[in-house]
This record gives structure tokens, C-alpha cells and sequence, in this order.
């Protein structure tokens, strides 16, 4: 399975919650399995600094925990101009936030190159963007 | 006899974190500071060096026993984007 990781789903892996323990257990998948890949923006990583200094956790444990991402076998794409400019479009016509603006254009613009098959996202967000771009749950992604 | 080469490594602490690690060095029984130290350096060198998924395991639950949140994954990441959106 080719996925684009939207950043809700890389936060569980540092909490305690519902499907966290199958985010784990996806991101092995990708680190083991040749046909699965994943990706995010780079964006993605200051959403979840802001996230995890949001959940009060201490700047060591959060500078740990972005060092523990980067090195699975996770593919972090540039913002580039396009994106932004796909993404200000977004904004503009859909009345989107920033943020799910740029994730969805990045993942338009590599949903081609990358063979990308879906957004794996929870239950509740981008739930708006389901006509836009196919959205799949931790819940519905089938692991081997 | 095996001669172990040693380096020393030089930190500079807060104040704070000084009297912890001297509280932490008593109630502990080690014989010194630098004894603490390298103890904690041994145990986190372990941690990054465990599989892949097992160290998120770990890192998960460290995560969870240091500074356990109320909100989920979910909240948190859609607190994110209304900040963007207050202004």
C-alpha cells in the first residue's frame, strides 16, 4: 500500500489512544515491506512539534520524538512553490484551512509520481475532503 | 589484563537539573554524579538503539509516562490548523 500520511495519524504514535498501537505497527510495515510507502509534507513536522508542545510535553522528549520520525522510512516532500499555489486556490475556493490546504495539494502533486493509493487520516479530519481526495482511516487500512 | 579506552565528555547543566541529578545520585546509591551519568547515557544509547518498533513502543509509552495528555491526536492537530485560521 502507497499512503500519504496526514499529520493526525503521525501524533498517535507518541499518545496513548485508539489505533495508535496499528500506527505503530503500520509504520513497521513500511520500514519492512518493499511495496509499502509512505509519505507527508514536510510541512507535517511543524504541525506536529506544535501538537506535541500543545499536549505539554517537554522540549527534549519532542525534539526525541521528531528525530524518531525521520528515521523510518518515511518520505518528507518539499513545500514547493506549486504546492503553495495550488494550495492558495484551495483556501480560496473551498474555504479550507491553511494547513489541509497544503496536505491536500501535496498530496495531488504526488499522488501520480509516487503512486500514492490514499490519505490515511482519522476518523474525524479531513472528513470534508473526502470528494476531493481518497481518504482511508487507520480503522479500514488492512496490514499484512 | 583489558585496558578500556575511556573519553570524557563535558555538560553543562541548569541549576535546577544539578540538584535533581545530586537528589537522584543520593537516593540511588551511586557512588558519584558521573557514575548517574553514564548510567542514564547507557540506558538512552539502549533505547536508540532497540528495533525500530520497539523503540516506538518505548518512546510511546515514555511519551505517555512523562507528560500524558488529555486531548488526542485528532484535537491537538485540529488545534494546529484553528491557530492559522484566529487571526
Amino acid at each position: 500500500m502507497r499512503l500519504y500520511l496526514e499529520p493526525s495519524v503521525l501524533v498517535k504514535l507518541f499518545k496513548k489512544e485508539d489505533h495508535s498501537t496499528k500506527m505503530i505497527d503500520l509504520i513497521a510495515t513500511v520500514d519492512d515491506e518493499k511495496d509499502w510507502f509512505a509519505c507527508t509534507s514536510r510541512w507535517s513536522l511543524l504541525e506536529i512539534t506544535r501538537a506535541l508542545r500543545k499536549d505539554r510535553k517537554p522540549k527534549e522528549l519532542i525534539e526525541l520524538d521528531l528525530k524518531e520520525l525521520t528515521r523510518h522510512r518515511i518520505t518528507f516532500l518539499d513545500v514547493t512553490r506549486p504546492i503553495i499555489t495550488e494550495s492558495e486556490r484551495l483556501v480560496a475556493s473551498r474555504d479550507l484551512y491553511a494547513s489541509d490546504a497544503l496536505h491536500t495539494a501535496t498530496y495531488a502533486s504526488a499522488r501520480k509520481p509516487r503512486k500514492l493509493e490514499a490519505m490515511l487520516s482519522d476518523d474525524t479530519h479531513f472528513r470534508r475532503l473526502g470528494t476531493v481526495i481518497k481518504i482511508i482511516t487507520l480503522e479500514e487500512a488492512q496490514l499484512p | 589484563m583489558v585496558r578500556m579506552e575511556v573519553v570524557s565528555v563535558s555538560a553543562k547543566l541548569s541549576k535546577r537539573e544539578a540538584i535533581l541529578l545530586e537528589k537522584l545520585t543520593r537516593e540511588y546509591g551511586f557512588i558519584s554524579k558521573s557514575e548517574a551519568i553514564r548510567s542514564a547515557v547507557r540506558l538512552y544509547l539502549n533505547l536508540l538503539e532497540l528495533r525500530p518498533k520497539d523503540r516506538l513502543r518505548m518512546l510511546q509509552l515514555i511519551n505517555e509516562m512523562i507528560a500524558p495528555g488529555t486531548k488526542t491526536s485528532s484535537e491537538l492537530i485540529d488545534e494546529v490548523h484553528r491557530e492559522d485560521d484566529s487571526s
